[in-house]
């Protein structure tokens, strides 16, 4: 369980990482490693050079900038998990953060990390996918802003060109009247979600669901927008009823896999069952 | 030495035994200061990789080392034609054909099952070996598995061995009391069909093993963390061209072991060639990939139980077809498939029993002695069949287990298979447990609960840890066997200053033998547990040791502590003749306290120190015929019979442990998810040396027990071979979160048949296995589930649920 | 596991015959071709690159053409290894007229994995196999209609 043997690069700043990645095929950032390293160990992946920018300067931090929260690359899920902006700002990102592995693991992945490697099973990316949020995206020529429901495309696989770092992670500050819940079905706490919903909910003054943004974890190639029940809900009071009969769409559009904790049928019963539990409790989490 | 100094007749006082001390090796182990094999180096020393088969079952057409060869950094490469050369197969306890099944320490021919070692490379660093296993090519004919012991039996299944010409490597019927009579005068007959799932150890250290071959004087020693290297000597010197007396096994500090390291004779004997081969000591340290498909799971077995019983719940008689699956070699089986002997009516007074006993071959790890060793599959599934018997019959499974347990005062009680239960109030112990989890009020509380749609359920079992065992049972596997009894040896000595230091070399991996052989030394010498020093480790050169030496079965505190107790008193004995002249006393007026002995009632007191320098350097001083040194042996022997052959009955095992359990649980209907609300245990393990010691053991089996019940099961494609829990990620190792606050109480029945009513207690046999099982079924019992698997994780209890729902509607 | 599918080419049954029991054209549609080499006009090396994502191990295949009957039915087993994995691969082929003067291929594939990958990728196999084979399917039909 070592790595095959790879150039170790430690640039002193992102323009640098780039300007490596883009002289240097088969390169790879390295953040927190907590993926990566695992996956080198084993061996499934042999990056030739490894760019570690965790000594880069300035790249965690979590701030408020007008109706988003604005969060460094390396910023880790401890400190996204404790974060006063995010928890009163966007708790269910802290919520998802708070889900992660243990401890150890929480003090060292990063953000970034978490959402470049695309596990369709990881806490963050499916969270990040219901908040709609962006990552500014940097490569030699400039940046760019990619959208959530367009940066993950398959297992492992981002929008990202193999030259682009995540420079920073956007994701709003949500509006008045919202309630959210992160919710995962592991055999063990720390376990990869056998099934996760990200359950983001806002009423209007009359207590109507004004919009909904549900989104599903461990069920296809990506983390999924359960676009279905979220119509489903959209415009209607949230009676119990409702909630019910919109959750038994959550298995809509879904393609899950089959390993030994959960195969493809069970993945797609739970994912109705939890997509009910996370919506009652995003619904009561609401404040006056 | 006259055997009267040595029997009960010295009165020892009890100030340290049953006092819960803090163990003497906690502080360096927990503080990193522990010795492990990985912490050995040696000049020159070269590094390890093991490159393993990916198929389950394959032909090796041809293994090419010419490319990792040329690799820079590798020095010596050993596959299967250098082990042919340096070894003869192991031998087996099974009568033919079986007998003839070959195994070495590497694939031979064919792969037998996925993770199966086919070349091992020495280099320079281990990164390096590891990338020249990537070098080596291995061409295979894939051949089908076979990965289910049913499957395994059909006449036009693919065989494991070729060599045996069967699957079915061991088979025997088993007949206690009038089984026939018990079925032919029963009320009702009550079938079941069970499963008992592979789990296994899962230590914190992996197997380890640094080999140094001195060409010098010829001389191999093998550091490793085996926990019975005495047992693999005779393997290794069976099966090894080498000399035995040039065979040095150590053993430092072991992380865990739960029978695991039983089986790492093949890799002490695959390191050591690689060691010969390439000239220069060898470290090979396995990876938790490897350990976890290395087999030394557990016995996998399955059950076909029919039981007699009586309206009221009373059980006549018992008929078991029991399958067990013991992977791709036999190694220590099929001795899990006979265990069964040691308990086997259970906690239970029926008398008829019979038993079809049938050992098979897979393609699946090879099994291992794993905690509780063929005990549990049949305690299990007699806590399964009991349970039943009660729910077929609209009966509590509590009063029922009540009924039918043997009673208090029919101990020492001999069980149909000749086992005797030596002591124990099972009645007590299970009430006991049910008092601490509020049964009362769960049952009040359960029918409302049940209503609201909230599955709760609550469990209780009893399992016996069978300690000290009898080799003799293995001569009803084959009755040309050549072990018997049990023994252990002691060493002590009193050095020239009067310290007194213990040499046990037991292979302790987490069970504190340090610790009780202090205290049970200091209250003989009376002193206090820091005058005695126990000398870490074991050393095949320097320890002194039996065929049956090492720490397994549950029973240090018997045979470990008994060897002690037999030294101790013949040290104390010399100590006392030398004093007694010293002081012009007679021996038997003397007591000894504070490092001194003392005529009895007087301030006449000659210092330890006075009496070792009369022994070692004064001995002119000494009194006539007394020789010089104060250093004993002393080898204990258990008080075993042979079996009989021919009833097939043995006493085989010396004492019994037991511990109840009860628990409540909650399961989530919607998930099948399992939660558990209330755990509870009651041990009694006889007198406690240190109670503090128990308690960790109590609590380490119950986790165990709660690990293989809902997380830990090693799965494999039933389509490929592959084993699928290969890594920490799908192996579910529960953690702190996982497993609930555990609230223990003891009882002690002290053993009649050891010196101070100690039993053995590492095992604990995994009672929640049978406590988890019984409450699940309890929760789900207005659906009329029934539970008939030993690992219930959430697909499956939801699978059940579905089932039963679709049933009722 | 065990995948199969049905499509049509645009081309008549002959042609499409003629193309597949040709190594190089089934090699042109392997993913992440980096070597190959054709022993034999019914055997043929490859060296592969396949993966999800960053994920990527590199195979050495051998594939064999079996029970060929022209022009209708071919199967092709293959057996791959590396990154601690083995790969078996049997795929069959049927051809059948259409119609229009098309052809339909139907097509049916085997495959076994074992070792590493078998043990840890469980969650990703089945889905990247999927893939991997309907890709190479579909690479066959684009090269017979482009
Ligand atoms: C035992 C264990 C348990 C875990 N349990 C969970 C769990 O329950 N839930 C969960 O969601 N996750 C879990 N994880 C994964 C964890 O969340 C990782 O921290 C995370 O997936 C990766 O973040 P990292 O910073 O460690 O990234 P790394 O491992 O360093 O990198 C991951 C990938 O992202 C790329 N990358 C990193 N940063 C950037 C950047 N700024 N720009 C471009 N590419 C970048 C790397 O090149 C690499 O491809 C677990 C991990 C372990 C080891």
């Amino acid at each position: 369980m070592i790595p095959r043997s790879f150039e170790y690069l430690r640039p002193s700043t992102l323009q640098e990482a780039v300007q490596l990645l883009d002289k240097y095929e088969e390169s790879k950032i390295l953040a927190g490693g907590q993926s990566l390293i695992a996956l080198m160990k084993l061996r499934l992946a042999s990056p030739k050079y490894i760019i570690d920018i965790t000594r880069i300067p300035g790249l965690s931090y979590v701030k408020e900038e007008g109706n988003k929260i604005l969060i460094g690359p390396l910023t880790t899920h401890d400190t996204v998990e404790n974060s006063p902006i995010i928890r009163n700002k966007c708790p269910i990102l802290s919520e998802a953060a708070s889900r992660i592995g243990d401890q150890q693991i929480r003090n060292r992945g990063t953000i970034a990390g978490t959402l470049c490697h695309a596990d369709p099973s990881a806490d963050v990316p499916t969270t990040f996918l219901a908040l709609d949020g962006e990552v500014v995206a940097m490569g030699k020529d400039g940046e760019r802003v990619i959208k959530a429901k367009d940066f993950f495309q398959d297992f492992f696989t981002t929008a990202l060109n193999p030259n682009e770092v995540v420079k920073e992670v956007r994701v709003p500050v949500l509006p008045p009247k919202t309630g959210t819940a992160y919710i995962k079905h592991a055999r063990r706490e720390g376990d990869f979600a056998i099934v996760a919903v990200a359950a983001i909910i806002t009423l209007d003054e009359n207590n109507v669901c004004k919009s909904a943004s549900i989104s599903l974890g461990s069920v296809g190639p990506t983390p999924l927008r359960a676009v279905e029940v979220e119509n489903a809900l959209v415009g209607k009071k949230l009676t119990d009823e409702v909630i019910v009969a919109a959750s038994e769409l959550a298995d809509r559009g879904i393609s899950p896999p089959s390993d030994i904790h959960g195969s493809a049928e069970y993945r797609a019963e739970m994912a109705k069952v939890f997509t009910k539990r996370a919506i009652r409790l995003a619904l009561s989490r609401i404040g006056g | 030495m006259t055997e009267a100094l040595l029997s009960k007749e010295i009165p020892v006082p009890r100030k340290w035994v049953g006092t819960p001390i803090k163990a003497k090796e906690f502080p360096r182990l927990i503080t990193g200061q522990g010795r492990y094999v990985d912490d050995i180096k040696i000049p020159n020393m070269l590094y390890a990789a093991l490159l393993r088969s990916p198929y389950a079952h394959a032909k090796i057409k041809r293994i090419d080392t010419s490319k990792a060869e040329k690799l820079p950094g590798v020095v010596a490469i050993v596959t299967q034609e250098d082990v042919l050369k340096y070894c003869k197969p192991y031998p087996q306890i099974v009568p033919p054909p079986a007998d003839k099944l070959l195994d070495y320490c590497i694939a031979v021919d064919k792969v037998r099952f996925a993770g199966e070692p086919v070349a091992a490379v020495a280099a320079t660093e281990r990164a390096i070996a590891e990338d020249a296993c990537e070098l080596i090519e291995v061409e295979y004919e894939p051949l089908p598995p076979v990965m289910d012991a049913e499957e395994a039996l059909k006449p036009d299944a693919p065989l494991v061995h070729e060599e045996v010409g069967t699957n079915l490597v061991w088979h025997e019927v088993f007949d206690y009391g009038d089984v026939d009579k018990a079925f032919a005068e029963a009320d009702k007959v009550i079938s079941l069909k069970l499963h008992h799932h592979r789990y296994g150890g899962a230590p914190t250290e992996t197997h380890a093993v640094v080999a140094d071959y001195d060409k010098g004087t010829g001389v191999l020693t093998i550091y490793c963390n085996n926990q019975m290297p005495m047992f693999c000597m005779a393997l290794i010197g069976l099966s090894f061209n080498m000399p035995t007396d040039k065979i040095r096994i150590i053993t430092p500090d072991i992380g865990g072991g739960f029978g695991s390291k039983i089986l790492s004779y093949t890799y002490m004997m695959l390191i050591s060639i690689l060691a010969m081969k390439a000239g220069r000591p060898v470290k090979w340290m396995e990876d938790r990939r490897e350990n976890l498909a290395s087999g030394t799971h557990c016995n996998e077995a399955t059950f076909y139980v029919e039981a007699a019983v009586k309206k009221d719940g009373t059980i006549l008689g018992i008929k078991a077809k029991t399958l067990h699956d013991v992977g791709a070699y036999l190694r220590y089986e099929p001795v899990g498939a006979l265990l069964w002997i040691q308990v086997s009516s259970g906690p239970y007074r029926f008398k008829n029993l019979r038993m079809d006993v049938n050992a098979i071959v897979t393609n699946k790890g090879p099994v291992a002695p794993i905690r509780g060793y063929g005990r549990i599959q049949h305690l299990w599934m007699l806590e399964r069949t009991v349970e039943q018997v009660a729910r077929q019959l609209g009966l509590d499974p509590i009063e029922v287990k009540l009924k039918n347990y043997v009673r208090p005062e029919e101990m020492p009680y001999v069980s149909p298979s000749g086992a005797t239960y030596d002591s124990g109030d099972y009645p007590t112990a299970l009430k006991k447990a049910l008092q601490m989890i509020n049964y009362d009020e769960w049952r009040r509380k359960q029918p409302e609960l049940w209503r609201q749609g909230r599955f709760v359920g609550i469990g209780a079992a009893l399992f016996q840890d069978s300690g000290t065992n009898n080799f003799a049972q293995v001569r009803l596997i084959y009755k040309n066997n050549p072990f018997s009894g049990n023994s252990r040896m002691a060493e002590m000595w009193m050095d020239e200053f009067g310290r007194i230091i213990v040499a046990v070399g037991s292979n302790p991996h987490g069970q504190c033998h340090e610790t009780v052989v202090s205290q049970v030394v200091a209250d003989v010498f009376g002193v206090t547990p820091d005058d005695v020093f126990v000398v870490p480790g074991f050393d095949s050169w320097v320890h002194g040791w039996t065929g049956h030496s090492g720490s397994y079965a549950s029973q240090f505190a018997v045979s470990g502590i008994g060897a002690v107790l037999g030294a101790a008193k013949r040290l104390r004995e010399k100590i006392a003749t030398i004093a007694a002249h010293m002081l012009k006393a007679k021996p038997e007026d003397l007591e000894f306290k504070e490092g001194k002995v003392c005529v009895k009632g007087t301030d006449r007191c000659v210092a330890f120190w006075q009496v070792a320098n009369l022994a070692y350097r004064n001995n002119l001083e000494l009194p006539e015929g007394v020789e010089p040194g104060l250093r004993v042996i002393y080898t204990w022997k258990a008080p075993f019979k042979l079996p009989d052959l021919e009833k097939k009955t043995v006493n085989a095992t010396l004492t019994y442990s037991y511990q109840a359990h009860a628990c409540v649980v909650e399961v989530d209907p919607e998930t099948g998810k399992v939660k558990i609300l209330d755990y509870a245990v009651v041990d009694d393990c006889g007198v406690p040396i240190n109670p503090h010691i128990v308690e960790g053991q109590v609590h380490g089996s119950t986790m165990n027990g709660i690990a293989a019940a809902l997380f830990e099961e090693y799965v494999y494609s039933k389509d490929t071979g592959q084993l699928l829990a290969s890594t920490f990620m799908d192996y579910l190792f529960p953690t702190a979160l996982e497993i609930p606050d555990i609230k223990v109480d003891h009882m002690i029945s002290p053993s009649p048949f050891t010196e101070l009513g100690t039993k053995g207690v590492g095992e604990g046999s995994l009672v929640p296995l049978g406590s988890i099982a019984g409450a699940i079924e309890d929760a789900l019992s207005p659906l009329g589930v029934v539970i008939t698997d030993s690992h219930n994780p959430p697909e499956r209890i939801y699978r059940m649920i579905k089932e039963a729902q679709k049933k009722r509607k | 596991m065990h995948f199969e599918g049905t499509f049509d080419i645009k081309a008549p049954r002959q042609k499409v015959w003629d193309f597949i029991s040709i190594p190089n054209n089934v090699a042109k549609c392997l993913p992440d071709l980096q070597k190959l080499e054709v022993p034999a006009p019914d055997r043929f090396k490859a060296t592969v690159k396949a993966g999800v994502g960053f994920v990527k191990g590199t195979f050495n295949f051998e594939f064999t053409m079996l029970d060929m009957q022209p022009p209708t039915h071919a199967k092709l087993s293959g057996h791959g290894s590396g990154t601690g994995s083995t790969v078996d691969l049997e795929t069959a082929i049927d051809l059948s007229d259409l119609p229009d003067g098309g052809t339909r291929m139907a097509w049916k594939a085997d495959a076994k994995v074992g070792g590493l990958i078998a043990s840890v990728g469980q969650r990703l196999l089945e889905g990247a196999a999927q893939k991997l084979v309907s890709n190479l399917f579909a690479c066959l039909k684009k090269q017979l209609e482009g």
